[in-house]
C-alpha cells in the first residue's frame, strides 16, 4: 500500500520537476497538485509498518542547509538537482532485492528518472555551452554524494531489511519534497532572467 | 651587514644536511620533497623525493587526518617505507571527504621534520582509470560492453558507475589515421563497418557533468564477419498518430517478415549484458510490409530503444539500428492558440496552451520555443521569429494598420526537432501611432488657443451681467437721481420681504409711469415713489414703452397700501 503510494507521490515529483520551461504558472500548479498528494502521503503513512520501523529511524542529514536552493545560481541549482535524481537512480537500480516492491513499480520510478536525468543532462550540457558556470557546484554534489553514502551505508548495515527500505523510501521522498522547492527556484528564476 | 649575516645562516643551514651528516650523527635529517598523491580509480599512492641523496638507511612514514579525527595517525602501508613511494589503499576512506597527510624521514632515533602535504577531497583528485572493454563482432558491426572503470566493490566511483559515458576511437587496423570517435553507451553497437576487416578502438570513460576525463583502455582489435546474406533493416523510423505509433523502415528485398522489439532505455546507464531484456513489440511480429501500427498504449511515458530483424524462413538478418524513442517526443503537439492586443505603436503577443491540452500534450512538460510568423496584412513579406515566451510585443509599428500573426510550437530538444502545425492567423489593426498623436497634441493646443478669445467673451458677458444685475450701470433719469439716496438702495439690496416683493410690483407701473413722466413732466409726489423702490427702472422702463399715460399716481397710492 505504501509502496505504491509512495511510487506514485515519487512520479508526480518528476514530472513536476521536468519544468524548466518558462511557465511559472505551471509550476505553481503542479506544487499545489504535490503539496496534496504530499498530503495524502502523510495520512497514508500511518499505518504499521511505518510504527514497526520507527526504532530504525535514523538522521541522514539532508543536506539541504548547505545546499539551500536560495543562495545559489540556476546552474548550482541544477548540477544538485541532477546529482540527486542520478544517486536515487543508482539507489533504485542496484539488483538489491526491494522486500515487497512491485517490479512494475520499480520499473515505472526508474524509467521516469532516467527520461529526467535525461532532460537534465541536455539542459545543464546547454548551461555549461552558454557559460561555464559549474564552478563550486562541485562542492555541493560532494554533499549529495555524501549523504547518499550515508543512506548506503544504513542500508547495507541493515541488511537491506524491510523496515530498512521503509525508512530509507520516507527519506527519499522528503528528499524529492526538497528538489522539488529547488525546482520551483529554478522555475522562478527561469523566469525572471 | 645583517641582510649578510641573514644569508649565511641560511646557507648553514641549508648546507647543513650536506655538509654536517655524519659529524652530527644525523641528527638533521631533512623532509622528503616534491610529494605528489597519485589516485587513479581506487589505488591511492604517495610518491617524494628524498631530501638528501647522499643518506642510507633513511625510512619515511607518513600520517593522515580526516575531519573527524583530532589528531595525525599512522597511514597504513606508508610506515618505515624505503623507496620513495607507498601505497595506501588499503586505508578505507570517505572519498569525498578532505584528507591531510603528511610525511617525514627517519634514520634511527632521528627524525626530520614534517612535510605537510596541502589538504584534497580524493574524488576531486582521482583520476578515472581506463575501462575494461568485451567486444563481439557482427559482420557490418561490433557489440561492445564496457565495464565501468575501477573494481566491482571500488568506492571511488560506486555512486557514479551509472553517470559514465564512453569516448571510443575505432580505426581500420590498415589504416589507423582514420580515425573515427563515437560516444557510447555501456552496452551499444558501432555501426556503419566494413565486413570481414580488422578494427581497432580504445576507449576512455568520462564523468560529463564532473569534467572528468578517464584514462584510454589498451587497444582491442577484432575482425568482423563475412557478410551476412540478409542485411539489416535500415533507417528505422518512428511517428505517433492520436492513438497508435507507426514503426516504418526499409528494406532492399521483399517477401520477407519482420519483427520488431523494445527496450527500457535506462538499463543502457547500467552496466552489465542486457540481451535478454529487449521484449517483443506485441503487434510488430511477423509483418510481412515494412512498417507496423502498435497502441501507444504499450509504451507508458519513458525512452525507449527499438530494433527491427528481417527473416526469409530459413534465415534471420542481423538486428537493424536501435532507434532511440522518447514517447513524449512522439506525441503530437497542437498548435498554440494567439492573441493580439495593440498597444500604443506595438503589438502584444499571447502564446495560449493548445485548446485541447487536457488530452495529453507536451507542453506541460517541454520548454518548448515558438516561432512566429509575422508580416503586415497588406505585404507579402513575412518575418519569422523564433521566442520562448509566451507573451511579447512587436514594437515600432505602422499606426492604423492591420498585422497578422501565425505560429507554431517547437521542441529543440538534443537530435529531436518536432513542430506542431501553424495556429491559425490572427490579425489586428495597431491603434493611432506616435504621428497622429501629435497631431492630436497640436489640435488640443489650437482648441485651446481657439477657445481663449471664446472664454474671455463669455466671462466678459457673465461679468457684465453680474456688474449690471449688482452694480447697475444706467442711471435712471436725472430726474430720479435726484430722490435716489444710497440708503434706499441698501434697503433694497439687502431686505427681501414680502412687502418689499410688493412694492416692486406697483414700483413696475411706476416705472413706466416714469417712463412716461420723462415726457409728461409729472409731480414731485411721484418722483418720491420712484425713487424708494426702483433699481430696475430702466428694464421695466424698456418693457413697458407704451404702457398708459393716463395712470392716476392716487390709484397707484392704493394698490401700494
Amino acid at each position: 500500500m505504501i509502496k505504491k503510494q509512495f511510487f506514485e507521490i515519487v512520479l508526480v515529483l518528476l514530472a513536476s520537476s521536468s519544468i524548466f520551461s518558462l511557465e511559472l504558472k505551471l509550476v505553481l500548479f503542479q506544487q499545489r497538485r504535490v503539496n496534496r498528494e504530499s498530503l495524502k502521503l502523510l495520512n497514508k503513512l500511518q499505518t504499521s509498518s511505518i510504527q514497526q520501523c520507527l526504532p530504525h529511524r535514523k538522521n541522514f542529514l539532508l543536506p539541504q542547509k548547505s545546499v539551500n536552493p536560495h543562495q545559489y545560481q540556476k546552474g548550482h541549482a541544477l548540477a544538485v538537482l541532477h546529482e540527486m535524481l542520478q544517486q536515487i537512480f543508482n539507489l533504485f537500480r542496484a539488483n538489491i532485492p526491494l522486500d515487497g516492491w512491485e517490479e512494475s513499480h520499480k520499473e515505472k520510478f526508474l524509467i521516469e528518472l532516467h527520461q529526467q536525468l535525461e532532460y537534465l543532462e541536455a539542459l545543464i550540457g546547454l548551461e555549461a555551452e552558454q557559460k561555464s558556470g559549474t564552478l563550486g557546484s562541485e562542492n555541493l554534489r560532494l554533499q549529495v554524494k555524501m549523504y547518499f553514502r550515508r543512506i548506503l551505508d544504513y542500508l547495507e548495515y541493515q541488511e537491506y531489511s524491510s523496515c530498512a527500505w521503509t525508512i530509507v523510501q520516507v527519506e527519499i521522498n522528503r528528499c524529492l519534497l526538497f528538489v522539488f522547492r529547488l525546482t520551483g527556484k529554478l522555475s522562478t528564476q527561469g523566469t525572471d532572467s | 651587514m645583517l641582510a649578510l649575516l641573514g644569508a649565511m645562516a641560511l646557507v648553514l643551514v641549508a648546507g647543513a644536511p650536506w655538509v654536517l651528516p655524519a659529524a652530527a650523527g644525523g641528527t638533521n635529517l631533512e623532509s622528503p620533497r616534491d610529494v605528489e598523491v597519485y589516485i587513479v580509480d581506487d589505488s591511492f599512492i604517495l610518491k617524494w623525493n628524498r631530501g638528501s641523496e647522499s643518506l642510507s638507511n633513511v625510512t619515511f612514514s607518513v600520517d593522515y587526518q580526516i575531519p573527524e579525527m583530532d589528531d595525525w595517525t599512522e597511514l597504513p602501508g606508508c610506515q618505515y617505507i624505503t623507496s620513495t613511494q607507498c601505497d595506501f589503499s588499503s586505508l578505507q576512506l570517505n572519498v569525498y571527504d578532505e584528507l591531510k597527510l603528511r610525511i617525514r624521514a627517519e634514520k634511527g632515533n632521528n627524525t626530520s621534520p614534517w612535510y605537510e602535504v596541502d589538504s584534497f577531497i580524493p574524488f576531486h583528485k582521482a583520476q578515472i582509470g581506463p575501462p575494461e572493454v568485451h567486444l563481439e563482432a557482427e559482420d557490418k558491426a561490433i557489440i561492445i560492453n564496457i565495464s565501468p572503470p575501477g573494481t566491482k566493490d571500488g568506492v571511488m566511483w560506486a555512486m557514479d558507475s551509472s553517470s559514465f559515458i564512453y569516448n571510443l576511437v575505432i580505426w581500420k587496423n590498415s589504416s589507423p589515421a582514420e580515425e573515427r570517435t563515437e560516444t557510447v553507451y555501456p552496452t551499444d553497437k558501432i555501426y556503419k563497418l566494413s565486413p570481414e576487416t580488422t578494427y581497432c578502438l580504445k576507449v576512455k570513460a568520462r564523468l560529463r557533468m564532473q569534467r572528468k576525463v578517464g584514462l584510454y583502455s589498451p587497444v582491442y582489435c577484432i575482425n568482423t564477419t563475412v557478410e551476412n546474406k540478409l542485411p539489416p533493416p535500415e533507417n528505422i523510423q518512428i511517428d505517433g498518430n492520436n492513438q497508435n505509433y507507426i514503426l516504418k523502415w526499409d528494406y532492399k528485398y521483399e517477401n520477407l517478415t519482420f519483427q520488431a522489439q523494445w527496450l527500457h532505455a535506462y538499463l543502457k546507464k547500467i552496466p552489465g549484458k542486457h540481451a535478454d531484456k529487449w521484449k517483443q513489440i506485441p503487434d510488430c511480429e511477423n509483418v510481412k510490409t515494412t512498417q507496423c501500427v502498435f497502441p501507444q498504449s504499450v509504451f507508458s511515458r519513458g525512452i525507449y530503444f527499438i530494433r527491427v530483424q528481417a527473416s526469409n524462413g530459413n534465415s534471420t538478418s542481423l538486428w537493424s539500428e536501435e532507434k532511440k524513442f522518447d514517447t513524449e517526443i512522439q506525441t503530437i503537439i497542437l498548435p498554440p492558440v494567439i492573441n493580439l492586443k495593440p498597444v500604443n505603436d506595438s503589438l502584444r503577443v499571447y502564446i495560449g496552451a493548445p485548446k485541447e491540452s487536457e488530452n495529453k500534450s507536451v507542453d506541460e512538460d517541454y520548454p518548448l520555443i515558438y516561432e512566429i510568423i509575422f508580416w503586415e496584412n497588406t505585404s507579402n513579406i513575412q518575418n519569422k521569429i523564433v521566442e520562448k515566451k509566451t507573451d511579447f510585443t512587436f514594437r515600432n509599428l505602422k499606426p492604423l494598420t492591420v498585422y497578422c500573426v501565425r505560429a507554431r510550437a517547437l521542441i529543440h530538444y538534443e537530435k529531436w526537432n518536432k513542430s506542431s502545425g501553424f495556429s491559425d492567423t490572427v490579425c489586428e489593426k495597431t491603434k493611432p501611432g506616435n504621428t497622429s498623436k501629435t497631431l492630436l497634441i497640436i489640435a488640443v493646443i489650437c482648441a485651446v488657443l481657439l477657445s481663449i478669445p471664446v472664454v474671455v467673451y463669455v466671462v466678459k458677458v457673465v461679468l457684465r451681467c453680474v456688474k449690471y444685475v449688482f452694480f447697475p450701470s444706467s442711471k435712471p433719469p436725472s430726474a430720479v437721481d435726484e430722490c435716489f439716496s444710497e440708503h434706499l438702495l441698501k434697503n433694497l439690496l439687502l431686505s427681501t420681504s414680502a412687502e418689499q416683493i410688493e412694492r416692486c410690483f406697483i414700483i413696475e407701473n411706476t416705472n413706466a409711469i416714469a417712463a412716461v413722466e420723462e415726457t409728461n413732466d409729472v409731480d414731485e409726489d411721484y418722483k418720491k415713489y420712484n425713487s424708494q423702490t426702483s433699481q430696475d427702472s430702466g428694464n421695466y422702463s424698456n418693457e413697458e414703452d407704451n404702457s398708459g399715460s393716463g395712470i392716476s399716481e392716487e390709484l397707484l397710492l392704493q394698490e401700494t397700501l
